[in-house]
């Protein structure tokens, strides 16, 4: 039987701490501060591919806050597809900006980057790339002497 | 000069390794024994450091759950993540519950003003307001007034109201996992179709848990991929990997197992032919060897060694030639129509494989989609039309003398014709396109039963059994098979008249048959 994900941590407080319905719901918002960083973290590693591919516009990333508008949406995302193109030793030209169009010109360059390195050009991506990295870098790890 | 090298002092130098990053992670015992003292340093004035005080207890439950965390964080791995991107799916279809709008026409920018224009109205919380609405309907209707008309119009409201719902999603998803993975469980029990299923097993999760009808089937999407997940990295020895290919190299099961990268191609040539046949006009397509005359990979059109010949030699129409033995592949299509134009073939080709049949050389800055092109790097795949190879067939029949020669000759060449249109080969029991465990990125499209298959050759055998099984025909002698302009023949029990790749036989109308009549018979004969 599968168990849950996740479980809020004042669902593992004593029974007594769930009797008074107010002191249990203050102490669950106390303590559910922590298990939303939680959360976003088992959110990043369930869905990597949103985090660290061409596709991460898409989703909006875990560490920055709902109200936070457009200007510092557009930051974080173009800074971490900055990041990525640098993985095809690539400086992304400031002639994109950093706006909406420079977003979506990123998008694009890391989407064709990895198709022209990737084994095959159907379907796959950065997610191929960075599972092969990985298990390389793995492979070659264990096999050094100790 | 020479220069002098200390081999001891090389021997002091420690060879380059690769950093093995080593994680943070603690179990309980010691993320509590930190916590403890990082609260017993910030905090002199406590010091009732007992389990039954409610600052330990607490401090216990968050000791706990950073463990847990470290626990999930260990065992995460990238093992079990199949061998693929799902890029095939749409834009929105590609996480399990939502997505934003896609970058570049300023729908996003719009979705995140208006997500703080509605989460920055005072004395209001839009995001609490939103959690409480029964129905999408009425979340509509809640933000499309004041004080939250900025959320905009109706497309960006939408998405503001699944981001504002996304963390009570999320929540449900993470502490409800074994409610939906029972719910989905038990609608597997049933009969019904996968939708169905689906259908039921999101009903489930809304009675349980409360959420909107499209939350819910968000909810066993995710339900269904961890699924994927979880057969993906199932523990396979490498001598297992066969149970999940072909034994032509095709994958059986879709996203591929990882494992499966470094022994299998995932993409094979019946997957062209496959793609090949998705398209309306075309009724069977294969994948074969070489260039056959017909389109090349580039929209171009083969061209015969003779021609190819005539160019000069640094032009690279030469490597446009006709050659069966070329490396490259040749998608031989039938049309419904029986007779494409090479227009039509292009836009089959391009269905199949991509746009480069229009747009060769394309570069990374060009327009066309993320999954093109739909073809192995180094693949060189054209399309051919399926042609026709005329074969005389000329044989003797024994009759007996009752018999009706005319009608005994035309019933045995309409049993050839029959033969040559149907194929002799029994229908495989996994048919080429068959359905994967697992549907991919390509859907099914299997090749139609019947028919002859392209290049294969006539066994004279074969055709014998079809004309003895004519009514009247008491047996065969003198059978050859020959090319249409008299050339070629073939005879004996074991021969084999060769078709050329591409082609499939069709009787000439040149009449061959003789007859005799078989005057004695019996066992005694």
């Amino acid at each position: 039987m599968r168990s849950a994900d996740f479980t809020r941590t004042a669902a593992t407080l004593p029974a007594l701490y769930h009797e008074d319905p107010v002191s249990y719901e203050q102490v669950d918002g106390y303590l559910g501060l922590a298990d939303t960083l939680h959360e976003a973290m088992l959110e990043l590693i369930e869905d990597l591919e949103f985090g660290v591919g061409p596709d991460a516009a898409l989703r909006w990333p875990t560490d920055v806050p709902l109200h936070a508008g457009a200007d510092t949406l557009l930051a974080e995302l173009n800074a971490r597809y900055d990041a990525l193109a640098q993985w095809f030793a690539y400086e992304t030209p400031g002639s994109w900006g950093g706006g909406e169009q420079g977003l979506a010109a990123r998008r694009q360059f890391l989407a064709k980057a990895a198709k022209a390195v990737a084994p095959s050009r159907d379907a796959l991506g950065i997610h191929r790339l960075v599972l092969r990295v990985l298990r390389d870098h793995r492979t070659r790890a264990s096999a050094l002497p100790a | 000069m020479t220069t002098t090298v200390d081999s001891a002092a090389i021997r002091d130098i420690a060879p380059i390794s690769l950093h093995e990053p080593q994680g943070h992670d603690t179990d309980f015992d010691a993320a509590r024994q930190r916590m403890v003292a990082a609260a017993v340093a910030g905090s002199p004035g406590w010091t009732d450091h007992n389990a039954a005080n409610p600052g330990t207890t607490l401090l216990e439950a968050a000791a706990f759950t950073l463990a847990d965390m470290h626990f999930r964080l260990a065992n995460a791995g990238f093992d079990g993540w199949p061998a693929a991107w799902p890029g095939w799916l749409d834009e929105a279809e590609r996480h399990w519950s939502s997505s934003l709008p896609t970058p570049g026409s300023g729908a996003l920018t719009a979705v995140a003003n208006a997500l703080r224009a509605v989460l920055t109205v005072a004395g209001r919380d839009a995001e609490r307001e939103v959690m409480a609405c029964p129905s999408r309907a009425d979340a509509e209707a809640l933000l499309a007034q004041a004080p939250f008309a900025g959320a905009g119009g109706a497309e960006a409201r939408a998405a503001v109201i699944t981001a504002l719902r996304w963390g009570t999603v999320r929540r449900a998803a993470l502490e409800h996992t074994d409610l939906i993975a029972d719910a989905v469980a038990a609608a597997d029990e049933t009969t019904l179709n996968p939708t169905e299923r689906d259908a039921r097993a999101a009903a489930e999760i809304a009675a349980s848990l409360g959420l909107w009808p499209e939350e819910c089937e968000a909810l066993v999407r995710r339900e269904r991929r961890r699924q994927l997940r979880e057969l993906a990295a199932t523990p396979l020895s490498f001598d297992s990997l066969e149970d999940l290919e072909t034994a032509d190299g095709r994958t059986k099961v879709w996203p591929p197992h990882p494992k499966q990268m470094l022994t299998c191609e995932p993409v094979t040539n019946d997957d062209y032919a496959s793609r090949a046949r998705s398209h309306p006009a075309v009724r069977r397509a294969w994948a074969v060897r070489g260039r056959l005359p017909g389109i090349a990979w580039n929209g171009l059109p083969t061209l015969t060694p003779a021609e190819a010949e005539a160019l000069d030699d640094h032009n690279p129409l030469r490597f446009l030639v006709s050659d069966e033995e070329a490396e490259a592949i040749t998608l031989v299509v039938e049309t419904t129509d029986g007779n494409p134009s090479d227009g039509e073939l292009r836009a089959i080709l391009a269905h199949a494989v991509g746009t480069e049949a229009f747009v060769p050389y394309n570069t990374w800055r060009d327009g066309s989609g993320a999954n093109e092109p739909r073809r192995l790097m180094c693949d060189e795949v054209g399309i051919a039309p399926l042609r026709v190879t005329f074969v005389r067939v000329q044989a003797t029949l024994l009759i007996p003398p009752t018999a009706n020669r005319g009608e005994v000759i035309e019933a045995a060449a309409a049993a050839i014709d029959a033969f040559l249109d149907s194929g002799q080969a029994p229908p495989s029991e996994e048919s080429p396109g068959a359905d994967p465990l697992l549907s991919g990125p390509w859907p099914p499209a299997p090749q139609p039963h019947g028919g002859w298959v392209p290049g294969e050759a006539i066994r004279l055998s074969e055709v014998v059994a079809q004309i003895v099984a004519t009514p009247e025909v008491i047996a065969v002698k003198e059978l050859k098979i020959g090319k249409d302009n008299g050339t070629g023949w073939v005879s004996g029990a074991n021969a084999e008249f060769e078709i050329p790749v591409g082609h499939v036989p069709r009787r000439s109308v040149y009449e061959c048959f003789t007859t005799e009549f078989l005057l004695d018979g019996g066992c005694d004969a």
